[in-house]
């Protein structure tokens, strides 16, 4: 924790403050605790917007005693606010592992744009903590949504190309072997020729790994092909029930 | 006009820990404008609303007629707007920039952009006439504002056959990096960044200079519109101008996600053109 405030300083003063006042900056900022004054140039605040986005995105996980460190305060997030904002903007948190709007989920908790900018110009803009009365009054961690049972028959998709053989719903789509860091797109492409977007997974992290359930099970009669883009590793298709 | 209080000036002017009044109404489409009292907002227009509202995320289901569309050959593409708790169609939306929705479409390698207002249908549904020059991926940014809801930046997938079904390619777009000056139809642009070579995650300041001046008009309310896509066509953002008033300088501030390159696409309207000119941009690692 130490290492990261140190890290963080490190990163607003390089690229904050060294741009405009190379020497000045670099000084009064190591000379002052992490609360000092800083320069606020956003109108956008913990209290008001961004507790908002955290309580939906990340507090499920970062909560204390949860799997990752407490982000539910603004006195635990201030510290961290370089490190968040970089791991938004690089898509590593919330972690996803896929992009938006290439296939649709249930169970999707990445950022929308709007809130990738709303939490990297909060950040830029010196990231104030607003007037308190706006905190949100009942904290609404983000609701687990409720997964589909009964998935049990699997088709395994390992490398390339599947070509269907009867009819399927496919629930959804679980990483099974893939290199960490990979890359890669998932289609349909249809007997009628139309093609369809299954799922983008982007810098695979193993450690992350979990099933995406579709928003409603997807139907493919016999012959369509599974096309992984480039072929990787392996994925299990989870085939709904009646 | 007077009431309007914008707080956040320049990038590293004043510091600001003073009290400052509460400036309760915002706008919906910009969290940076603020004012004490009721009011439009001065750089897209749009009434500003008081409160915090949740920002949703509503369903967009998209429908290409054919399903199967060849290439170059008139598709219809329609859009569904449903609403995020009870899944209902949504059928009223507010006028943002003239339109309730925009609409830009982009290609895998990046060498096609399109900048459409689907209309919206008795029946609920958006839908305009598109082409799609060739086979692959396209990406489609929607840009809505459901009455009621907040404004909605959503992106879409539509894949293209070819003749021997679809081949998407594994490299990113290429790009060359490259300031020089661009020529639309009846207009010059020239850019200029700060810094220089823009940094991931840090704001940068894009100043874009048209020439000649006169006859220089708002573009669907504004006097600019620029979208930013990645390489990857990862993120695709979409903004209006910082600081513009029909004199020869249009700001635009941005922060670069990632570090790659990323193409701009801006466009300006003179006497009635629309002038759409083409950057490309490459965004360092912060050292
Ligand atoms: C599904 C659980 C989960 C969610 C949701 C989540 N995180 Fe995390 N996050 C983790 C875990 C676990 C780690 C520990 C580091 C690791 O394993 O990479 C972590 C690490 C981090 C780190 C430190 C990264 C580093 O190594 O420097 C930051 C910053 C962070 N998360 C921010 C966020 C933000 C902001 C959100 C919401 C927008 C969020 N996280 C949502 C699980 C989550
Ligand atoms: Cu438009």
């Amino acid at each position: 924790m130490a290492m990261s405030i140190a890290q963080d300083l490190r990163k607003r003063a390089g690229h904050v403050w060294a741009r405009r006042l190379p020497l000045l900056g670099l000084v009064v900022l190591s000379a002052l605790p992490m609360n000092a004054h800083e320069f606020i140039t956003t109108n956008i605040t913990w209290n008001r917007e961004i507790s908002r986005v955290f309580h939906r995105r990340c507090i499920s996980c970062h909560h204390s005693g949860g799997p990752a460190f407490d982000l539910s305060s603004y006195r635990q997030v201030r510290p961290w606010a370089e490190a968040i904002k970089h791991e938004v903007l690089e898509r590593r948190m919330p972690p996803w592992g896929a992009i938006k709007g290439f296939g649709t989920f249930q169970n999707e908790d990445a950022l929308s744009e709007t809130e990738i900018a709303l939490i990297s110009s909060w950040v830029e803009g010196g990231a104030p903590q607003g007037d308190p009365g706006l905190l949100p009054k009942q904290t609404t961690v983000g609701k687990a949504a409720s997964l589909p049972s009964g998935t049990t028959e699997t088709l395994s998709l390992a490398g390339g190309t599947l070509t269907l053989k009867q009819t399927v719903r496919i629930a959804a789509v679980r990483p099974e072997t893939l290199p960490e860091g990979a890359s890669l797109r998932l289609i349909a492409q249809r007997r009628d020729g139309a093609i369809e977007p299954l799922l983008w997974l982007y810098r695979y992290a193993p450690r992350f790994r979990r099933t995406y359930y579709f928003k409603t099970p997807m139907t493919f009669r016999a012959g369509t092909k599974i096309q992984m883009v480039p072929p990787v590793g392996s994925l299990s298709l989870l085939l709904a029930g009646e | 006009m007077l009431s309007l209080i914008l707080v956040s000036a320049l990038l590293g002017s004043a510091a600001s820990q003073v009290e400052v009044p509460s400036l309760d109404y915002v706008c919906p489409m910009d969290p940076e404008v603020r004012a004490a009292l009721p009011g439009s907002c001065n750089r897209c227009g749009m009434k500003l609303v008081v409160g915090v509202a949740d920002p949703l995320e509503y369903g967009l289901d998209l429908e290409l007629r054919p399903r199967a569309p060849r290439p170059n050959r008139p598709v219809e593409v329609f859009f569904v707007v449903k609403e995020p708790n009870t899944g209902k169609r949504v059928q009223e939306f507010e006028i943002v920039h003239e339109r309730p929705f925009h609409l830009f479409v982009l290609s895998e390698s990046l060498d096609f952009f399109l900048h459409e207002h689907p209309t919206l249908g008795r029946d609920g549904r958006f839908r305009f006439t598109a082409r799609f020059p060739k086979p692959g991926m396209y990406r489609l940014l929607c840009d809505f504002y459901p009455k009621g809801g907040t404004p909605q930046m959503l992106v879409r997938t539509a894949l293209i056959p070819g003749t021997r079904g679809l081949s998407l390619s594994t490299l990113p777009a290429e790009l060359t990096a490259g300031l020089t000056e661009k020529n639309g139809p009846n207009m010059a642009v020239e850019l200029d960044l700060q810094p220089r070579v823009p940094i991931a995650g840090a704001q940068t300041m894009m100043f874009f200079r048209i020439k000649p001046v006169d006859g220089f008009e708002k573009y669907l309310g504004s006097w600019s519109h620029l979208l930013a896509s990645s390489d990857d066509l990862v993120d695709v953002i979409h903004a209006h101008p910082f600081l513009a008033d029909g004199g020869p300088q249009v700001q635009f501030n941005m922060i670069f996600p990632r570090a790659r390159s990323y193409r701009l696409w801006a466009q300006f309207q003179r006497k009635g053109v629309v002038n759409t000119v083409v950057f490309d941009v490459t965004v360092s690692e912060l050292q």
